[in-house]
């Protein structure tokens, strides 16, 4: 077995048919991908879709009723000293408020067997190191994301499974953590990061994970083209709607009937507009579907908010 | 098993490191050697002396280790603690061991500090001391500060809230003397949570208790079952099985 693990050739980790029910509703439903040595993996849903109980089942902090992930083929517990091959950030609260930030540090390195220099390079480089005597119940939630990003890169692992860590991160810290990702993954880590800054996530991830009421599936990055390619108006819409559909290219009106959403370049709907001598009131090539676009329409959170007016009903209409 | 003396100086040390945790371990020491000095009369004799530092500790005892076995949980740094070590029992162990420990190092350092201040309150009277009855001093102490952690660990274990941990460890005693033992005598003896230490300090081979004095074997191992084997086996595996988040 030992051997076996030695001869991947590079960090993956891989998760298999986890599923998780509590009292009859199901949480997660064999949630299964792999994630590859060298790439950054973005893991995104909506709140209470599954995101952190999936984390924590492969981490072996929740049971899973079935499945099983693997670290180069070793399942979480069974590794040797865990801190040595994954770093965890699942918490920024998890350490004790009264203690300082250089004792837990210490601690985390005692438990894994960091070097006292080790442990100084870490907690420098996340810039904690001039609030090492400060109590970590004193810290703001940005402080306490770099403590735990400190205490997840001790031991030099291979892996990174974070759970929002750009959670109160200031910019530069969001930057730094960028930069800290791509060059994990540039030296062949492998990183599983879940985040709601979807902005952020589009700028590291290689591939997506996207869970939704339970169920995962995975998304290639950066390929979120939308189906029209053209936005136009004319003197007359529903003309123009049907001449495009007589030679065969889809349009529809957009949500407020102010536009055609057209299938086509916008070069050849400007000339189909001459030739059907309808006037164009303007003609814009579609802008690219953003992440945040492409999560909103391919996920149902669970605690989805309501409607615009719902929110003014509770803090009261604006004035116009 | 080399992890055994790294995980149980690490959770040693976790006893120690914050201020609050210093805080009652000063006052806890300062108390017992405090009973000490106020308790002293007219007739010194170190026996008396260090034994009276004794009498606060039932109580104050089972608080240092209901809450070293609760603090990780109430503090939510079992995240950090079993994503480092997600052996749990590994984890157990050691905080077991590391509680015995700690509660043996500050039983030793009060009657270290006593017997300092007899030395130097009443030399005269340290020379007449009878050295076979300390000797049972020191005893009662030990066995106080052992089944006072291993029943403050048992229903930090199973309990897992410091608070709630605290309260039961330190009521059930007192609602054994007040209720059960005078409405039930029969049945008294046998579920008391003090009749294991009463014994360890009377051992004797009798099985049934007899009188207020003597505890039997039968009661004393009733009571350890009840009050230590079984909180502590339940917390154990509530602990392994809990989710961590």
């Amino acid at each position: 077995m030992q051997n076996a693990v030695l001869q991947q050739p590079s960090a993956k980790l891989s998760v298999q048919g986890l599923t998780k029910t509590y009292r009859g509703k199901t949480a997660v439903r064999a949630a299964s991908f792999d994630c590859a040595g060298g790439t950054i993996t973005g893991f995104v849903g909506p709140n209470g879709s599954g995101k952190s109980t999936t984390l924590r089942m492969i981490l072996g902090h929740t049971r899973a009723d079935s499945g099983q992930a693997y670290f180069d083929g070793v399942p979480y517990v069974d590794l040797h000293n865990p801190g040595r091959t994954v770093g965890v950030l699942l918490d920024a609260s998890a350490h004790h408020d009264g203690r300082t930030v250089r004792e837990t540090l210490r601690l985390a390195a005692l438990t894994i067997g960091a070097s006292k220099a080790r442990t100084r390079a870490c907690q420098t480089a996340v810039g904690l190191e001039s609030v090492g005597n400060k109590r970590v119940g004193s810290l703001s939630l940005g402080m306490r994301q770099r403590l735990g990003i400190a205490v997840a890169t001790l031991g030099a692992p291979r892996f990174l499974i974070l759970d929002e860590p750009a959670n109160g991160l200031d910019p530069e810290g969001i930057r730094w953590l960028r930069q800290l990702l791509k060059s994990f993954a540039a030296t062949g880590g492998t990183a599983l990061v879940s985040s709601h800054q979807l902005a952020e996530l589009e700028m590291v991830a290689d591939k997506l994970i996207v869970i939704d009421r339970g169920r995962a599936r995975e998304q290639e990055a950066r390929t979120f083209h939308p189906a029209h390619e053209s936005v136009v108006s004319t003197e007359n819409d529903v003309l123009f709607r049907e001449r495009l559909t007589s030679r065969g290219i889809n349009a529809h009106a957009n949500s407020d009937h102010t536009a055609l959403l057209v299938e086509a370049a916008p070069d050849i709907v400007g000339r189909i507009a001459r030739d059907s001598t309808i006037a164009i009131e303007s003609l814009t090539s579609a802008p690219l579907q953003t992440l945040e676009d492409f999560f909103l329409e391919t996920t149902s959170g669970e605690h989805a908010a309501g409607d615009d007016s719902a929110l003014f009903d509770l803090l009261g209409r604006p004035k116009q | 098993m080399t992890w055994l003396p790294r995980l149980t100086y690490i959770e040693l040390r976790k006893c120690v490191d914050t201020k609050s945790a210093l805080v009652l371990l000063a006052v806890i020491f300062v108390l017992a050697a405090g009973f000490a000095v106020l308790a002293s009369t007219g007739e010194p004799d170190l026996n008396s002396f260090v034994g009276s530092a004794l009498i606060p500790l039932p109580f104050l005892l089972p608080v240092i280790s209901a809450l070293s076995a609760t603090s990780d949980w109430s503090q939510r740094a079992t995240v950090t603690t079993f994503s480092l070590v997600p052996r749990r029992s590994r984890i157990l162990v050691a905080r077991l061991t590391a509680t015995v420990l700690l509660v043996l190092l500050l039983a030793s350092a009060i009657v270290v500090t006593t017997m300092a201040i007899f030395v130097v309150m009443h030399p005269a009277a340290f020379q007449a001391t009878d050295w076979a009855e300390f000797a049972k001093t020191l005893w009662s102490i030990l066995v106080l500060a052992i089944t006072a952690a291993l029943t403050g660990v048992a229903m930090g274990y199973l309990l897992l809230i410091p608070a709630l941990a605290i309260s039961v460890t330190l009521l059930v005693p007192v609602a054994y003397e007040v209720f059960i033992s005078l409405r039930f005598p029969d049945v008294g003896p046998w579920i008391s949570s003090l009749a294991f230490s009463q014994w360890l300090l009377k051992p004797n081979l009798d099985w049934e208790s007899s009188g207020l004095e003597t505890v039997g074997i039968g009661p004393a191992l009733s009571s350890l079952l009840l009050w230590t084997v079984l909180p502590l086996a339940a917390g154990w595996v509530r602990q392994l099985r809990k989710e961590v988040k």
